[in-house]
C-alpha cells in the first residue's frame, strides 16, 4: 500500500478537511479576541475558496482505478460526479444565510464542508464500510446544520431529519452486514461475484432491499421521504441547497453503483406482462408512489420550499424509472437527470430565499411581483421553474426526453412493452407538475406586488448562485451532449469493468 | 487579421448568432430604467457580429464551388439516429449576414435616437437583439432544422416588435395577423420538411456527401415519385415555397405586411423590410438545389414556374395597390411586397444570383428609405399621411437628399444607383427564361408603376407647399438618425459596382468562379436592348407621375387628382383589391361561428367534467395532505415542546405518532419484500 498514492487520491477531501479546520480556527480564535463572531460573508467567501481549491486538486487528481486500497474507487463515474458535488457544493456555500439566523457562521460553514468531504468520499467507493462511513459523516453534519439556525422550526427539522436518518442509516447498516455475510467481501466486486454464483439468494437480496430503502431515504423517494418537507422549509437554505442537490446525486451514483456493479444480475424484469422477481419491480413500485404522491401533494402547497420538497419527491420516482430500465444508456441517463435537477432545484431554493430575506415569507403570495422588483431573479426563477417542468430548450426537457427515451429502449423486450406502462405514468405526472412549477411563475410574472416592497438587493454570492445555475441549465439544453457523453462513457467504463 | 483567425473561423462563425442572443438575455434581465446600458449592450454585441462576419465575408472571396466551411455537430441523439445542427459559410450566407449585421448595426444607432423617449427603450433594443441572433442563425444554418427553429424565432420576434406599442388596438391586431397569417405558411413549410426527413433521412444541406444539397440525395429525391407522378423533389419544394410566401409576403399570403408598419419605424426598416421577410427569398434560394432536382426538357420545374408567377403577380398587384395608398409608410410596406415579387421571379426564373443582388442591394435602400420615412414622421410629429405633409424640401434638407437616393434606386434611375443593376439583372434573368414570357412582362409592368408611385410619393412629401393648415413646424433630424442615413445612402450608391453587365462580380462569385471585367458587354445587343427597355420604363414613370402630381392642390383634402381619371378602379386600388375584405368573410366569420359552436360545446360539456375531476384531485390532496401536514407537524411540534419542558416523562406518549410514521419505512421495505417472495415462489 502506498500511503502518498493514497493521498494523492484523496487531494480534494484533503483541502475541504484543512479549510474546514482553518476556517474553525479563524472563527474560534476572532472570536476569543474581539468577543465578536467572523460575518457570514467571511465564512461564506473562506469555504467558497476551500470548495474551489478542492476542484482545482480535483483535476490534478490521476485517475486510477487500482489505488493500492480497495477502500477508494477513483474510476471515471467517481471523478465526473466529485465534480458534481463540489460544483453544487460550491454554489450552495456561496449563498450566505443571515447573520440572524446563524450565530456563529464559522462553525456552519465548517460543517457545512465537512458535509461535502463526505459527500465526495461515499461518491468514489466500492467498499461497503466505507461506504457507510462517508454517508454518515456527511448525514450527521447535515443534521446538525438543519438544526442550526435555532428556531422552532429549525429544531423540528433537525429532529425530525435525525430520527428518519437514524432508522435508515440502520436498516442500511443491517443491509450491509447482510451483504458481508452473504458474499464474504467487503466490496461492491465480490458482491458481484457471490451473485453471479447465486441470483437467487434471499440473504442477498434482502441486504440489497434494506441498502435500497436506506439510499431511498437519501433520494427523498416515497414512503421514505416523510422528513423532507420540514427540512426544506424549516433549515437554513444554504443547507437545504445542500440537502437538494449534491446529496441527492450522491444517492443516485451510489444506487447506480450497488445495483449495476454489486447485482447486475438479479435485476429481474418490472415490464408490464412479464413482471419477474428482482429489484427492478421494487425501483418501479417506489417509482411509481413517489411521482403520484409527490406531484399531487406538490399541487396543494402554499410554500415555496415545501412545494419544491415535494417536487423532491416526484423527481426522485423519474430517477428511479431510469433506474429501473436496469441499462447502462439509462442509468447514464438518470446520472445526467440528476444533475439538471440538482441545479434547477439549488437555483429555485435560492431565488425562494431571497424572496424570503425580503417579504419574510417564501409563500407563493410572496413572490407576487417578482419581475418588476428583480428581473433577475424573476428571470432565473423562469429559467428554473421551467427546466424543472421540462420545457424546450432547457435542460429539463433534455435531462426527461434522454432519461425516459432510454428507460423505454433499455427495458424493451421482443414479446412486451417494457417499461411503457411506468414511463407513461411518468410523463402523465410531469404533465401534473406543470401547474404547480407555473403557478410560482404565474406569482412572479403577472400578479403585480403590493408596491410597498423595494427593490431585492442582491449580493455577489447569491447573483453567482442563481446565474451560473441559469446558464448551466441553458447551456445544457442545448447541449446536452457535453455532460452526456462523458456520463456514458464512464458508466460504461465503470460497469464493463468487472 | 483575418488570416490569424481563418482556422478558428468555423468556432467564431457560431459568435456571428450568438452574440446579440446573448445580449438579449442579459437585456431581460436588466432592471427597468437601465435603457442607455441596454442599448449599449446591444449595440457591442452587433458590433462584434459584424466584425466576424465581415472577416467571414473575406474568408469567402477565393472563388470556389464547395462552401468555405460547411460544419456538422451532433446535437443530440436519440436511439440510432443523431440530430445534427451545423454552420455554413458559402457567398450567399457569407453576403447575407455581413448585409444583414451591418444593415442592422445602422438601424440599431439610428433607434437610439428615434426611440429616445420611449419608456421601455431597454425591451426595445432586447427584441431587436434576439431578432437579430435569430436571423442571423436563419441565415448560417447549415441544416433545415436549425434554419426552421431560426425562422420560427424571427416570427416570434416580429410579433413582439409589432405590437410593441400594445395598448394601441391596432397594434396588437397587427400583430395578431402577422403571427396567424405567416403560421399558415409555416405549417406548410414545416410538412415539406418533415417529408424530406423521411425521404432522405438528413435535414443537412453539406454533410460531407450525404446532406439534402448533395447529388445524392437529390438524385434520389427527383427519382422518388408521388402522387400524381409528382416528382418528391417538386412536392416538397412546393410546400417549402408556400412557407417563403408566407414570410415573404407573396400574394395570397402578404396582407399582414402592410399592417405590420403598427410597429415603430425601425422595426419597419429592419424586419419588415430590409431583413426578415426577405427570409422567405432567401429560403428558395438556399434550397434553390431541391427546386431544380427534377426540370422538365425546357428549363423549367414545377416549383420554379409557380415561384416564376407568383413573383409576377406580387410583384404587379402590389405596384397597383402601392400607387393609390396615403400612408407613407404603407406606400413602402406594398413597394417592398412588390419587390419580394421581383427576387420571387429571378429565383423561379433561375436567376439565384439577381435574386440574392438585388435581395441586398434592396435591404440598403428600402432602409434607407423607411429611416428616412420615420425621420420625416419624427420631424412632422408623428403624421404619417402624404396628403398633410409638401414642402418638406426646404425643412428638412438633409433627409430629402437621402430620401431622393433611396427612392432613385427604387424605382431604378439608370447607372449610379444600385437598384437599377440589380433590377436588370432581373429582367434579364426572367427575359432569357424558357417557362414563358408571362414573368417578364409582369416584371416590366411592375417596374413602370415602381417609378411612378415613388415619384408620386416624393412630390407629395417633398415638393409643392406645406399642406397642413396650421403647420407646426417640421424640424430635422438630429445627428445620431441623419448618420446612419448617409451610411446607409452611401451603400445604396456604391453597392451598384457588384452587379453591372460590365464586371458581374457578384454573380460569378455566388457560382464560384473569379470575375472579369468587359466593357463591351454593356453594348452587347442583348444588354443593350434590356438597357433601352429599363431606360424607357423609367422615363415612362417618372414622366406621367411628374406630369400628373406636379402642380397638386395645397389642399389636403382634395382628391387624387388620379382618382378622377380612374374612378371605380382607385376604391378598389385604395383597398388593396379587396383581400382583407375576401379573408374575413371567406375564413374568419365562418371560423368565428365554428368557434362559438365549440365553445358552448366545452361549456357544457367539459367544463363540468373537468371541475368534477379538479375536485376529486384537490380532496385526494387535501386527504393526504392534512395527514401528513397535521399528524406528522402536531406530533412533531409536540415533541419540539415537551423537549422544551424539559419533562421527559411526557415525551414517551407524544412520540407516539411519528414512530407511527418511521414505521412507514419499516412497512414499505416489508411490502417490496413479500412481492419479492411471491414473485420468486
Amino acid at each position: 500500500m502506498n500511503y502518498i498514492h493514497l493521498f494523492y487520491q484523496l487531494l480534494p477531501e484533503a483541502v475541504l478537511v484543512i479549510t474546514a479546520l482553518a476556517l474553525l480556527g479563524v472563527a474560534v480564535s476572532t472570536e476569543s479576541k474581539t468577543k465578536k463572531t467572523i460575518t457570514c460573508g467571511l465564512a461564506s467567501r473562506i469555504a467558497a475558496l476551500g470548495v474551489l481549491a478542492a476542484g482545482v486538486a480535483l483535476v490534478f487528481t490521476p485517475k486510477c482505478l487500482a489505488s493500492g486500497s480497495h477502500l477508494i474507487a477513483m474510476d471515471a463515474i467517481a471523478l465526473i460526479f466529485k465534480g458534481g458535488v463540489l460544483g453544487l457544493g460550491f454554489l450552495a456555500v456561496l449563498v450566505p444565510p443571515a447573520k440572524k439566523e446563524i450565530e456563529h457562521p464559522g462553525e456552519y460553514f465548517a460543517l457545512m464542508l465537512f458535509a461535502l468531504t463526505g459527500l465526495t468520499l461515499a461518491v468514489g467507493s466500492n467498499h461497503l464500510l466505507f461506504i457507510f462511513v462517508a454517508l454518515e459523516l456527511a448525514s450527521l453534519s447535515l443534521y446538525l446544520l438543519a438544526g442550526f439556525s435555532r428556531t422552532p422550526q429549525s429544531s423540528e427539522a433537525s429532529l425530525k431529519y435525525f430520527l428518519f436518518g437514524a432508522v435508515s442509516a440502520a436498516f442500511m447498516l443491517f443491509g450491509l452486514s447482510f451483504l458481508y455475510g452473504f458474499s464474504q467481501s467487503d466490496t461492491l466486486q465480490g458482491v458481484a461475484k457471490a451473485v453471479a454464483a447465486d441470483p437467487t439468494s434471499v440473504i442477498g437480496m434482502v441486504g440489497l432491499l434494506m441498502v435500497v430503502v436506506g439510499l431511498g431515504f437519501k433520494m427523498a423517494a416515497a414512503p421514505f421521504h416523510y422528513w423532507a418537507p420540514d427540512v426544506y422549509q424549516g433549515a437554513p437554505v444554504t443547507t437545504v441547497t445542500l440537502v437538494a442537490g449534491a446529496s441527492k446525486i450522491v444517492g443516485v451514483v451510489l444506487l447506480v453503483r450497488f445495483l449495476m456493479i454489486g447485482f447486475p444480475d438479479a435485476a429481474g424484469s418490472a415490464a408490464w406482462g412479464g413482471i419477474t422477481a428482482g429489484w427492478s419491480i421494487w425501483l418501479a413500485i417506489i417509482a411509481a408512489v413517489s411521482m403520484v404522491f409527490g406531484n399531487l401533494l406538490a399541487l396543494a402547497q402554499k410554500s415555496v420550499r415545501r412545494l419544491l420538497a415535494y417536487s423532491a419527491v416526484a423527481n426522485s420516482g423519474y430517477l428511479m424509472v431510469g433506474m429501473c430500465a436496469a441499462g447502462g444508456e439509462s442509468s447514464a441517463a438518470a446520472l445526467f437527470y440528476v444533475v439538471v435537477y440538482g441545479l434547477a432545484t439549488l437555483g429555485a431554493l435560492v431565488v425562494t430565499a431571497a424572496v424570503e430575506r425580503d417579504q419574510g415569507s417564501d409563500s407563493q403570495a410572496a413572490f407576487a411581483g417578482l419581475i418588476h422588483r428583480s428581473p433577475l431573479l424573476a428571470v432565473c426563477l423562469l429559467i428554473f421553474m421551467t427546466s424543472l417542468a421540462g420545457i424546450p430548450p432547457l435542460a429539463g426537457f433534455a435531462g426527461k426526453f434522454i432519461l425516459f427515451g432510454a428507460a423505454m429502449t433499455d427495458s424493451i423486450q421482443a414479446e412486451n412493452s417494457g417499461l411503457a406502462w411506468l414511463v407513461g405514468l411518468a410523463v402523465v405526472m410531469s404533465a401534473v407538475s406543470f401547474y404547480y412549477y407555473l403557478s410560482v411563475l404565474k406569482q412572479a410574472f403577472v400578479k403585480d406586488g403590493d408596491g410597498s416592497a423595494g427593490k431585492e438587493s442582491l449580493s455577489l454570492g447569491y447573483v453567482l448562485a442563481v446565474v451560473i445555475p441559469a446558464a448551466a441549465l441553458v447551456l445544457l439544453g442545448l447541449l446536452p451532449s457535453v455532460l452526456l457523453d462523458p456520463i456514458k462513457v464512464a458508466v460504461l467504463e465503470t460497469l464493463g469493468m468487472h | 487579421m483575418a488570416e490569424a483567425l481563418t482556422p478558428h473561423l468555423p468556432q467564431l462563425l457560431w459568435l456571428v448568432p450568438l452574440l446579440p442572443m446573448i445580449a438579449a438575455g442579459v437585456i431581460a434581465m436588466l432592471p427597468n430604467g437601465c435603457g442607455k446600458l441596454a442599448s449599449k449592450v446591444a449595440l457591442g454585441a452587433l458590433f462584434g457580429s459584424c466584425l466576424i462576419a465581415l472577416i467571414a465575408l473575406v474568408c469567402t472571396l477565393a472563388p470556389s464551388s464547395a462552401p468555405t466551411i460547411a460544419t456538422a455537430h451532433h446535437w443530440f441523439c436519440y436511439g440510432d439516429e443523431a440530430v445534427k445542427v451545423g454552420v455554413l459559410l458559402d457567398p450567399m450566407s457569407a453576403s447575407m449576414a455581413a448585409m444583414v449585421t451591418f444593415v442592422a448595426f445602422c438601424i440599431f444607432v439610428y433607434s437610439t435616437g428615434y426611440m429616445e423617449t420611449e419608456q421601455r427603450f431597454g425591451r426595445f433594443f432586447g427584441f431587436l437583439s434576439l431578432f437579430c441572433g435569430a436571423m442571423l442563425m436563419l441565415v448560417l444554418a447549415n441544416s433545415l432544422l436549425l434554419l426552421f427553429m431560426a425562422w420560427e424565432l424571427v416570427g416570434l420576434a416580429s410579433y413582439l416588435l409589432i405590437g410593441f406599442y400594445f395598448k394601441k388596438p391596432a397594434a396588437a391586431a397587427a400583430a395578431q395577423k402577422a403571427f396567424i397569417t405567416t403560421r399558415v405558411g409555416d405549417m406548410a413549410f414545416l410538412i415539406g420538411m418533415i417529408w424530406l426527413y423521411r425521404e432522405s433521412g438528413t435535414l443537412m444541406f453539406y454533410d460531407g456527401g450525404t446532406g439534402l444539397l448533395e447529388t445524392n440525395a437529390l438524385e434520389s429525391l427527383a427519382a422518388a415519385t408521388t402522387c400524381g407522378g409528382l416528382a418528391v423533389s417538386a412536392g416538397a419544394s412546393l410546400l417549402l415555397l408556400v412557407g417563403a410566401m408566407g414570410k415573404s409576403g407573396q400574394v395570397p399570403l402578404h396582407t399582414w405586411l402592410p399592417d405590420a408598419m403598427e410597429g415603430p419605424t425601425p422595426v419597419s426598416a429592419l424586419i419588415h423590410a430590409a431583413t426578415m421577410v426577405a427570409a422567405g427569398v432567401f429560403l428558395v434560394a438556399r434550397t434553390h438545389p431541391i427546386f431544380q432536382a427534377a426540370v422538365d426538357v425546357d428549363g423549367a420545374s414545377i416549383a420554379l414556374s409557380a415561384a416564376a408567377w407568383i413573383g409576377g403577380v406580387t410583384a404587379l398587384y402590389a405596384a397597383l395597390v402601392a400607387m393609390a395608398q396615403t400612408d407613407i409608410k404603407r406606400i413602402l410596406a406594398y413597394s417592398t411586397v412588390s419587390q419580394l415579387g421581383f427576387m420571387m421571379i429571378a429565383l423561379g426564373t433561375g436567376g439565384v444570383a439577381a435574386a440574392m443582388l438585388h435581395l441586398i442591394c434592396h435591404a440598403f435602400f428600402k432602409a434607407l428609405l423607411f429611416l428616412s420615412a420615420g425621420s420625416v414622421i419624427h420631424g412632422c410629429h408623428d403624421e404619417q399621411d402624404i396628403r398633410k405633409m409638401g414642402g418638406l424640401r426646404k425643412t428638412m434638407p438633409k433627409t430629402f437628399l437621402v430620401y431622393a437616393i433611396g427612392m432613385m434606386a427604387l424605382s431604378g434611375f439608370p447607372f449610379f444607383f444600385s437598384g437599377f443593376w440589380s433590377k436588370e439583372a432581373v429582367l434579364h434573368s426572367a427575359q432569357v427564361w424558357q417557362g414563358g414570357i408571362g414573368p417578364f412582362l409582369l416584371a416590366v409592368a411592375a417596374a413602370l408603376l415602381t417609378a411612378f408611385y415613388m415619384t408620386r410619393q416624393a412630390l407629395m412629401v417633398f415638393f409643392g407647399s406645406p399642406r397642413k393648415p396650421g403647420v407646426d413646424h417640421p424640424h430635422e433630424s438630429p445627428k445620431v438618425m441623419l448618420v446612419p442615413l448617409y451610411v446607409l445612402a452611401a451603400g445604396a450608391v456604391l453597392l451598384s459596382v457588384i452587379g453591372t453587365p460590365m464586371w458581374q462580380w457578384f454573380e460569378k462569385w455566388m457560382g464560384g468562379e473569379a470575375a472579369e471585367f468587359d466593357g463591351g458587354a454593356l453594348f452587347h445587343g442583348h444588354a443593350l436592348g434590356l438597357l433601352g427597355v429599363s431606360l424607357a420604363i423609367v422615363t415612362v414613370g417618372v414622366g406621367a407621375s411628374w406630369k400628373i402630381y406636379r402642380n397638386l392642390s395645397a389642399d389636403s383634402n382634395a382628391p387624387d387628382p388620379l382618382e378622377e381619371k380612374l374612378g371605380g378602379v382607385w376604391g378598389f386600388l385604395v383597398a388593396a383589391m379587396g383581400f382583407d375584405t375576401l379573408y374575413e368573410k371567406a375564413i374568419i366569420k365562418p371560423l368565428a361561428s365554428l368557434a362559438c359552436v365549440i365553445n358552448s360545446i366545452e361549456r357544457n360539456i367539459f367544463v363540468p367534467l373537468m371541475a368534477a375531476l379538479e375536485g376529486g384531485f384537490k380532496l385526494f390532496g387535501r386527504l393526504t395532505g392534512s395527514t401528513d401536514e397535521k399528524g406528522l407537524n402536531r406530533g412533531f411540534d409536540g415533541v419540539c415542546s415537551g423537549m422544551k419542558n424539559r419533562a421527559s416523562s411526557a415525551s414517551d406518549a407524544q412520540v407516539g405518532r411519528p414512530q407511527g410514521y418511521l414505521r412507514a419505512i419499516g412497512l414499505g421495505m416489508s411490502v417490496l419484500l413479500i412481492l419479492y417472495f411471491w414473485l420468486s415462489a
